[in-house]
């Protein structure tokens, strides 16, 4: 095993696929990105009805977070309901509980409609899972959820377009219990459901273990068709390696997922058809749902075999690869949108390699490194590279990830860390002996594995609204709209506190508005559309005969997502100093100028801009005052349950693109931020203001207190390839991400950007003030340095491309 | 404009003109501009302020194995200062470097040396003659300092500019690698630093003339080349070219 802990290699390319992919994997890859020639296979959505004239196919709940979309709810509805296969029903179908009708519905679906493909040359396989399952309801139940759902959609429809912020019930964003399906299997699962079903009497509970023992069955009959699938090319392949190939798919198929795994390409296929049939049953194609620490649960299986000599580390390697391929699958109804926008790092079946075991040991082992090489080797999307850091990570390894991020633009790839994620989720009262086997789903949001479903990112709330409204005694100020309460004139507040005051009693009323909206989706989903087949994944929902959108699984939680955070820091901190510290401008001048979008008051808004403290330059007022907003709404969140399934609420930062889709509805800010300029994101510091470096932004986020916000922080640093051009560097940065995990917050990513973004910083300064450059044996801000400089800076990177 | 106590500021079209005669700098300006255009450049700090701006980001400096590196400007020009700073720096367990030109008086560095970590010491040009004409003093006084610091047991690392027309000659390389060899046998390790033009705006911005106009950045082969002969130091030498 090679551990190069600093590579050869020099930042001077692209990311790109490597050259030494075995020619089956190249091919594979390069099929995945034909999307315009590729006509024998598309994952395209596949709707499935269940022919009653009141059927549905589709929940914009579902997508309740995806405002973009709001507007095409209707056509989404009518076109999938058009297209729809309808699906032969068994007898008495219709009188059975409406559990037993979803997973009876599945596992028709799945036995003899959803279609078997294995494409040349691949060596794990399962390839149809895009669907929109019918609800099965009645005719009752049905006009009961129409009822609610647009109960539901009225409100949605109004945060959202007041800047208030979004809410709804997402599918995916947990991690099933995979190892259990490799240790059991799904008929080792079905013993344990019966078991369960004889404890006792409950027929909602019964009615529920019955439905996830049919869900059981499904996945055994999936994994039969593709045993057939693969004897029939066999029998019709010519190439003996091919041929040998296909009869090893077809005997792993007929054994996994029922039986338990025994080697590393059983355990491969077995993840993969448990995986992909949640996507199927939930009929949501991908986001979120993670596979959590696969190099820890997959490891037995490569260690036995390659200690048998049934495998070596290149065999190893390429049937990882080949897994890899099919996680990408799932965007591939995107694939032929446009380069622009097809193609989105959004989502996340979130992998997640080393970290701490229980005693805080570092976890990391032969197949986190095999992962790395594939991650590299790759260059692909799926499934989004996680890699967990702590106190004790080896040096070889914290080399080898910081050499990887600087090679690879550092775009894909998400460092969690352990210690200040694990604060946070023993703060959620998680039980502090399991915290330490935490992996984050969708981007970076923190949970449990395997019995944990916390709706990571169920709601998400504008704080900088709650500053408008502050400044306006509880009206839009565009539209005059009551939004809030009439907590006064702030022209009569006498001292920051008083304004403070009425900034929380506006974030607390907009967080209450939310849940209320959040509340309608989470019943929605309770009573309208119980998953078994997702069930039998999630401990706890068996035991407690609950299905997990019923909120089954052991630890249940909805997360509320705070959005512009630095926005909302930043205005009250100018407040404060320039109105009433120093009192520069008075209040009354300050609202007018933020209701004429500082038109005519340029100067008012320079000096807010330039004469007001900022967040992210580690000033310990700023920072006390960012950790009560914070906590302000954190601690309140938490105090919050969804009735319908008792599910608490709990927050973190992660804003998605909502930092750029709420410009327009935020007025603009005492930030001197004007309407339409982007909001911050996740914790970062407001763009361009974090004039201190990186070390400074750092701090801050530490120091708001993040426990209060267990679902963990988004952190974005930009770095240029000329930080990290060489091995010194490399082990700099690596430094740098031991240092983060004591001090900072419990996510980072960092972008490496390149001559265009440089351009682009040059053409707009402002924005970009916080972008370091090395210049020569020293870094400097890209804004601050002269055109010339600059200029020369742009060439020296574009010469690197 | 109006703001300055001394009148010291003229907008004119290319900008704000500032009479460096009349400036004090007061600061009173650059808190009533509210773009932030105008900015006073640096501070007074007392060691313990100092310390406590520099102690913020310790975390790093634990991990990095780094620390505060004193820099300038010549800090060797404020000797009492950096004594107490370091002191305060030694006390509360953060490494701290010295970078110098190597040109203050022997008593400076007798003092300095023993409260620091390391010395980052200039060795421009060796010989005397030449390095008189490029930068107005004999070399004889650097030289010394440089054998004298090695001798103390202070971690040293030598840095060379190389700037072609100045510095960037084989001779001088072979010549300065010679005296490392004889004289200064501990240093740890010497980083020849390529020149850049990119100081060239910022004294044109200052309306100051820059001396070296037409001097280019040297080639990677150029760097080459000299990080070859430099290895007859016996040092550990850093910087080839690809350290841009």
């Amino acid at each position: 095993m090679s551990r190069d802990v600093v590579s050869t290699q020099q930042p001077k390319g692209t990311w790109s696929p490597s050259r030494s992919l075995s020619e089956r994997v190249q091919r594979l890859r390069g099929e995945y990105f034909s999307f315009d020639d590729r006509d024998y296979f598309r994952n395209e959505v596949r709707p499935y009805g269940s022919g009653t004239e009141w059927d549905e196919v589709w929940s914009p709940y579902h997508w309740g977070v995806v405002p973009e979309i709001y507007a095409f709810f209707d056509s989404f509805r009518d076109s999938l309901l058009a297209a729809a296969e309808t699906v032969a029903l068994p007898d008495g179908f219709w009188d059975e509980p409406l559990a037993v009708r979803r997973a009876l519905f599945f596992r028709q679906v799945v036995r003899d409609r959803l279609p078997v493909k294995i494409l040349d040359g691949e060596l794990i396989v399962g390839s149809y899972f895009n669907t929109a399952l019918s609800k099965t309801h009645t005719r009752g139940e049905a006009k009961q959820w129409r009822r609610q759902v647009s109960a539901w959609r009225s409100e949605a429809e109004v945060l959202n377009a007041t800047g208030i912020g979004n809410c709804g019930a997402v599918p995916g964003h947990l991690i099933p219990n995979y190892p259990k399906v490799l240790h059991l299997g799904f008929e080792g699962v079905a013993a344990e459901l019966e078991t369960e079903r004889r404890k006792d009497n409950d027929p909602g509970k019964d009615a529920l273990l019955r439905a996830m023992l049919i869900g059981c069955e499904a996945a055994g009959e999936l994994a039969d068709r593709y045993a057939d699938e693969a004897e029939r090319l066999a029998e019709a392949e010519t190439d003996a390696s091919r041929r040998a190939e296909l009869a090893e798919i077809a005997r792993i198929c007929r054994k996994v997922p029922r039986q338990p795994a025994e080697t590393f390409h059983e355990a491969l296929q077995s993840l993969w058809l448990s995986h992909m049939l949640v996507m199927v049953a939930e009929s949501y194609p991908g986001p979120g749902l993670s596979p959590g620490r696969a190099d820890q649960y997959l490891y037995p299986y490569y260690k036995s075999d390659v200690a048998a000599g049934r495998l070596d580390e290149d065999a190893a390697r390429e049937l990882l690869q080949c897994y890899w391929i099919r996680h990408n699958y799932a965007y591939d109804y995107q694939g032929r949108v446009g380069t622009n926008q097809g193609m989105s790092a959004g989502f996340g079946q979130l992998i997640t390699l080393g970290g701490s075991g229980p005693d805080g040991e570092d976890a990391s082992n032969e197949l986190t490194w095999l992962m790395l090489d594939v991650i590299e080797d790759m260059n692909m999307l799926e499934p989004k590279p996680n890699v967990r850091l702590h106190e004790r990570t080896p040096e070889d390894l914290l080399g080898r990830v910081a050499g990887l991020v600087a090679r690879s633009q550092g775009s894909p790839f998400l460092m969690n860390f352990d210690e200040s994620s694990m604060r946070g989720l023993e703060w959620q009262g998680l039980p502090a002996d399991r915290v330490w086997d935490y992996a984050p789903v969708g981007c970076l949001e923190n949970t449990l594995q395997g019995d944990d479903r916390s709706g990571t990112v169920d709601v998400n709330l504008n704080i900088a609204k709650a500053v408008e409204l502050a400044l306006n005694d509880g009206k839009d100020m565009r539209s005059g709209q009551r939004l809030g309460p009439r907590t006064g004139d702030p022209r009569t507040f006498a001292d920051f506190p008083s304004f403070f005051s009425a900034f929380e009693k506006q974030l607390k009323a907009l967080l209450d508005r939310i849940i209320e909206c959040s509340n309608k989706a989470d019943a929605l989903r309770a009573g309208f559309e119980p998953t078994p087949y997702l069930s039998i994944l999630v401990d706890g929902c068996a035991e407690s005969g609950r299905d997990v959108t019923a909120g089954g699984a052991s630890h249940s939680y909805i997360t509320v997502e705070g959005i512009a955070l630095a926005t909302a820091i930043d205005s009250l901190a100018a407040v404060r100093r320039i109105v009433y510290e120093d009192a520069r401008y008075g209040m009354d001048e300050l609202v007018t100028a933020l209701k004429a979008n500082f038109e005519g008051h340029e100067e008012l808004r320079q000096t807010l801009t330039h004469k007001a403290p900022k967040f992210g330059t580690d000033d310990p007022e700023v920072d006390a005052l960012a950790r009560d907003v914070s906590t302000s709404w954190t601690v309140e969140a938490f105090k919050r349950r969804s009735p319908a399934t008792g599910r608490r609420y709990r927050a973190g930062y992660l804003s998605w693109n909502y930092w750029i889709a709420y410009a327009p509805s935020t007025a603009a800010t005492p930030d001197g931020r004007r309407r339409g300029t982007f909001l911050s994101n996740g914790v970062c510091p407001v763009n361009g203001s974090d004039r201190e470096g990186p070390t400074a932004v750092v701090n801050s986020i530490g120091h708001l207190g993040l426990e209060s916000a267990p679902s963990g922080t988004s952190h974005t640093l930009n770095l240029s390839p000329s930080l990290l051009g060489d091995e010194e560097h490399v082990s700099k940065l690596a430094a740098f991400l031991r240092a983060y995990g004591r001090v900072g917050g419990t996510a980072l990513q960092v972008n490496v950007i390149d001559a265009e973004m440089l351009r682009a910083a040059q053409a707009d300064p402002e924005t970009h003030r916080n972008l370091l450059v090395r210049v020569t044996g020293y870094n400097a801000y890209f804004a601050a340095l002269g055109r010339e400089i600059q200029d020369e800076i742009i060439a020296r990177e574009a010469e690197r491309l | 404009m109006p703001a300055c106590p001394s009148n010291a500021l003229a907008l004119e079209p290319e900008g704000m003109r500032i009479d460096e005669d009349r400036c004090s700098p007061c600061d009173i300006c650059a808190d009533a501009c509210p773009s932030g255009a105008l900015e006073v450049i640096g501070g007074r700090w007392t060691p313990a302020e100092l310390l406590e701006q520099v102690a913020k980001d310790r975390a790093f400096y634990e991990t990095s194995g780094g620390g505060v590196t004193v820099s300038g400007g010549e800090p060797a020009m404020q000797p009492d200062f950096l004594e107490a700073f370091f002191a305060r720096c030694r006390e509360a367990g953060i490494a701290a470097a010295l970078d110098t030109c190597g040109y203050a008086d022997w008593s400076v560095y007798e003092r300095l040396a023993p409260a620091v970590d390391l010395i980052l010491f200039d060795l421009k040009i060796a010989d005397r003659t030449d390095h008189h004409e490029a930068t107005g003093v004999y070399s004889d006084r650097i030289l010394a300092n440089a054998a004298a610091l090695a001798e103390s047991g202070v971690p040293i690392w030598v840095r060379t500019p190389i700037v072609p027309g100045y510095t960037a000659s084989e001779e001088n390389i072979r010549a300065i690698a010679h005296f490392i060899r004889e004289r200064m046998p501990t240093v740890e390790r010497w980083d020849l630093l390529p020149y850049t033009n990119l100081g060239r705006p910022k004294y044109h911005r200052l309306g100051l003339a820059y001396d070296l106009e037409t001097a280019e950045p040297p080639t990677d082969s150029q760097m080459a080349r000299l990080a070859d002969i430099a290895e007859s130091s016996g040092v550990q030498v850093v910087g080839s070219g690809d350290d841009r």
